[in-house]
């Protein structure tokens, strides 16, 4: 029968038994299933450390991080945490690491993280061994409408007509990476005929590379720094001029003055890089504009004008890329 | 702490612990749920508490840990294997990334940046050697404001290891009223602490 957690020690057995004045196996058989005890111990070694009980002992080897870690979550056992707090009372660097993580775990008060659900779509779906790996390719990941209170999506227009391959391929892509994680964020129906294609989009958040099917290439989008493209589907997607009925339009999270989109064009059939591309954007308000040709490599970097600014691609179409307000 | 408190359930044992990470690599829905919503806000806040990633670098590296987790029929959640801390595992996975993060942003500078401008790296940030700095310097401020026999007390265990028979010896006490004595010490040393600098009570359990 294990111990009765629920019974604990005194505060001063705790204190003489962490001290090494009382070795009594059923406080240490208690420790190892009270992660309040271990807490009350842990606070009091981490009081000694810094009122420089140990601080004068030699560095020595650092500790394994996954000890060091243990310790400042009060998870180490009891011999190797007198260790650690020797090495640690000596070493700032030691001592820095711990006190970033026992903060943490003590009092996580971070905001919640906006990817949480995405985060979660992921976690629930893992990867199979020998799976293609996803890092290069698109790193699409879902987010809640609710995480970003800021923004208001329009509702899904009724699809009239498809102009394009792009808007189909688009489409395509886009559910065929979020096809594990569809069930959390995305209720849309596809159909072969234009007909079919309705269905209601929830925002779909992009990692900062996103590649994006427009008029028979394949653009492979890069911001930099890196901050969070957010496709939103159902605006409008102007393609060779022509209005779709529904489109993508990436909302970028940078300040305009700070932020570059690096690009390159990607033959969409043979995968061969697309030299000469002209692409532009355009700031909506002020008309300023970056205007560059891909490399031989398909590679362009462009400076983004404005909060609102419109991407081209010279003979391909154009996407609305939007900055967010800080 | 009180006798009859019973133990908060926010804690994994070790055999709750690993149970739960065999259940998630098993594909159990739940368990991986359950998984999470333990362990997301503490994650989120190891990869914040380097002091040096936005807002967006850190939901994207949350992003990757959740992924990398998942990975090949969570694979590296498995290599967990029950030993040691699961805590300490997936803090220092979560730390790990954050490093990788780090080079990865100073091998691609911005356009526009100088070559040779180094960008921040793993190290600790400004706010964190201002912390220790300054917590140090608290916990020694905070034993001046102490009454003499408590900062003899503490002096004498903490800081010179005497045992508690000597100490009892040198201030004419028994040893039971040392081991409480310097309990009450201890506590008016935290509070002081606390009440002198904020960061102090993020560092310890609550009281």
């Amino acid at each position: 029968m294990g111990p009765d957690l629920n019974r604990h020690p005194g505060a001063d057995a705790l204190s003489a038994f962490a001290d090494g004045e009382i070795a009594d196996p059923s406080v240490r058989e208690h420790l190892r299933g009270c992660a309040q005890c271990r807490a009350a111990i842990g606070d009091q070694r981490l009081l000694e450390v810094l009122l420089g009980r140990r601080r004068t002992a030699s560095v020595g080897p650092h500790p394994d991080e996954r000890e060091l870690l243990a310790w400042a979550v009060d998870e180490l056992d009891e011999t190797r945490a007198a260790a650690i707090a020797e090495h640690i009372g000596a070493c700032d660097r030691c001592l820095r690491e711990a006190l970033a993580v026992r903060r943490a775990h003590r009092n996580p008060t971070a905001p919640a993280p906006r990817v949480a659900e995405a985060a979660l779509a992921t976690f629930l779906a893992p990867t199979r061994q020998g799976d293609a790996p996803t890092q290069g390719v698109v790193r699409l990941v879902l987010d809640l409408l609710q995480a970003l209170p800021h923004l208001t999506f329009e509702p899904f227009p009724a699809p009239t007509s498809f102009a394009a391959d792009a808007q189909l391929s688009l489409e395509e892509n886009l559910l065929g990476q979020v096809t594990e994680a569809r069930d959390v964020a995305m209720h849309t129906r596809l159909g072969a005929a234009p007909a079919e294609r309705s269905g209601k989009y929830n925002p779909v958040r992009f990692a900062p590379r996103i590649e994006l099917p427009l008029g028979g290439l394949r653009l492979a989008l890069e911001l930099r720094p890196p901050r969070a493209l957010l496709a939103d589907l159902g605006r409008t997607l102007k393609l060779d001029g022509q209005e779709l009925a529904s489109g993508i339009a990436a909302r970028i999270y940078a300040q305009p003055e700070a932020c570059s989109l690096d690009l390159r064009a990607i033959d969409e059939r043979t995968g061969a890089p697309l030299a000469g591309v002209e692409v532009s954007l355009v700031a909506q308000a002020t008309g300023e504009h970056d205007v560059q040709c891909t490399d031989p490599d398909g590679r362009a970097s462009l400076q983004v004008p404005g909060a609102v600014s419109r991407l081209t691609v010279a003979g391909h179409g154009s996407v609305e890329v939007r900055l967010a307000p800080t | 702490m009180p006798d009859d408190e019973p133990c908060p359930q926010q804690h994994l044992t070790e055999e709750e612990a690993r149970r739960l990470v065999a259940r998630v690599t098993a594909r159990d829905p739940e368990a991986a749920r359950r998984f999470f919503a333990h362990f997301r806000e503490l994650l989120y806040s190891v990869l914040l508490s380097g002091g040096s990633l936005s807002r967006d670098e850190a939901d994207e590296l949350f992003q990757r840990l959740f992924e990398h987790l998942a990975k090949d029929d969570y694979y590296r959640l498995g290599q967990w294997q029950g030993r040691g801390s699961l805590t300490a595992y997936l803090c220092t996975i979560a730390r790990n990334l954050r490093r990788d993060y780090y080079r990865e942003r100073a091998r691609q500078p911005l356009p526009g940046d100088p070559p040779d401008e180094q960008l921040p790296g793993p190290g600790p940030g400004p706010a964190e050697t201002f912390d220790l700095e300054y917590l140090l310097e608290c916990a020694q401020q905070a034993m001046l404001r102490l009454r003499a026999r408590d900062q003899e007390l503490i002096r004498r265990v903490d800081i010179d290891g005497q045992r508690y028979r000597a100490v009892a010896a040198a201030l004419d006490m028994n040893e039971n009223s040392v081991a409480q004595a310097l309990h009450r010490a201890r506590a008016r040393l935290r509070a002081e602490c606390e009440r002198r600098c904020p960061g102090f009570a993020q560092l310890f359990a609550r009281s």
